[in-house]
């Protein structure tokens, strides 16, 4: 119970905190590109990210999957908050536990594979842009690109999706066989 | 299912009621109702037993298998 609770005020802080950063973030972009004038010099000069020399797709990509997967990370916190709400209760087995802990899986199993997908693309982006200035040593350039693209992060966030969607899956099976043992008289 | 509970018709038979057979039984009338029912998954042979003494039958006057 106490190990519930303590999960249930991390995850908590956890939801908190993002929302406060995401809608800090959100301020500050609104601020830079719709009032620059009246602030400091330092951060008028990120209004550059929206000149149209740089507002290309291959510069934006990795910065917009960045936002999104940050925006579907906060959702899958939610889930996980609302879940903790039965946890709490020692609801386990219950319908919106099971649905709640398969879209906060879903979600991290997403987020992973999207950050190595878009990781490598912009790799291989990069190393063809490169390669015609400085010449590189192609088998070493792809190796590194591949070991780079693979970051402990995703993978974390991968596996931790995959336990979440097992956890849901053996909490519906859990369910059944509950269902079963108060239908037997 | 194919199971088929009698218990009602057992009931009849013998002129007692579910709320008398659940007390002495000493089972919640509610349960008794998901037996009768046909919603129960399954039947514990304790069950069965005390259904059969308090009934004076056989499993098989309560319960009846039907080939669909």
């Amino acid at each position: 119970m106490k190990t519930i609770k303590t999960l249930k005020v991390a995850i908590h802080l956890l939801f908190f905190g993002l929302i406060t950063v995401f809608f800090s973030q959100l301020l500050f972009w609104c601020a830079v590109y719709f009032f620059n004038d009246p602030l400091p010099p330092l951060l008028q000069n990120f209004k550059m990210i929206f000149n149209p020399v740089f507002f290309n797709w291959q510069t934006l990509i990795d910065p917009f999957t960045n936002a999104l997967n940050f925006v579907l990370f906060i959702v899958a916190v939610y889930y996980l908050k609302k879940s903790m709400a039965s946890f709490v209760n020692s609801l386990f087995y219950t319908a919106s536990v099971i649905v709640n802990l398969k879209k906060a899986g879903n979600i991290f199993v997403f987020i992973g594979v999207s950050i190595i997908l878009i990781q490598f693309l912009s790799g291989i982006y990069i190393l063809n842009t490169t390669q015609n200035i400085v010449k590189m040593n192609s088998l070493f350039a792809r190796s590194s690109l591949i070991i780079a693209a693979f970051d402990l992060k995703s993978i974390f966030l991968m596996i931790a999706g995959l336990f979440l969607l097992l956890f849901s899956a053996s909490f519906m099976i859990a369910r059944k066989l509950k269902q079963e043992n108060n239908l037997t008289i | 299912m194919p199971i088929i509970v009698n218990l009602d018709v057992m009931l009849a038979k013998r002129k007692m009621r579910s709320k008398e057979l659940a007390e002495i039984m000493g089972i919640t009338t509610a349960n008794l109702s998901i037996l009768k029912s046909g919603k129960a998954k399954a039947i514990r042979f304790s069950t069965l037993e005390a259904i059969c003494k308090t009934l004076e039958c056989q499993p098989a006057d309560i319960l009846e298998y039907i080939d669909t």
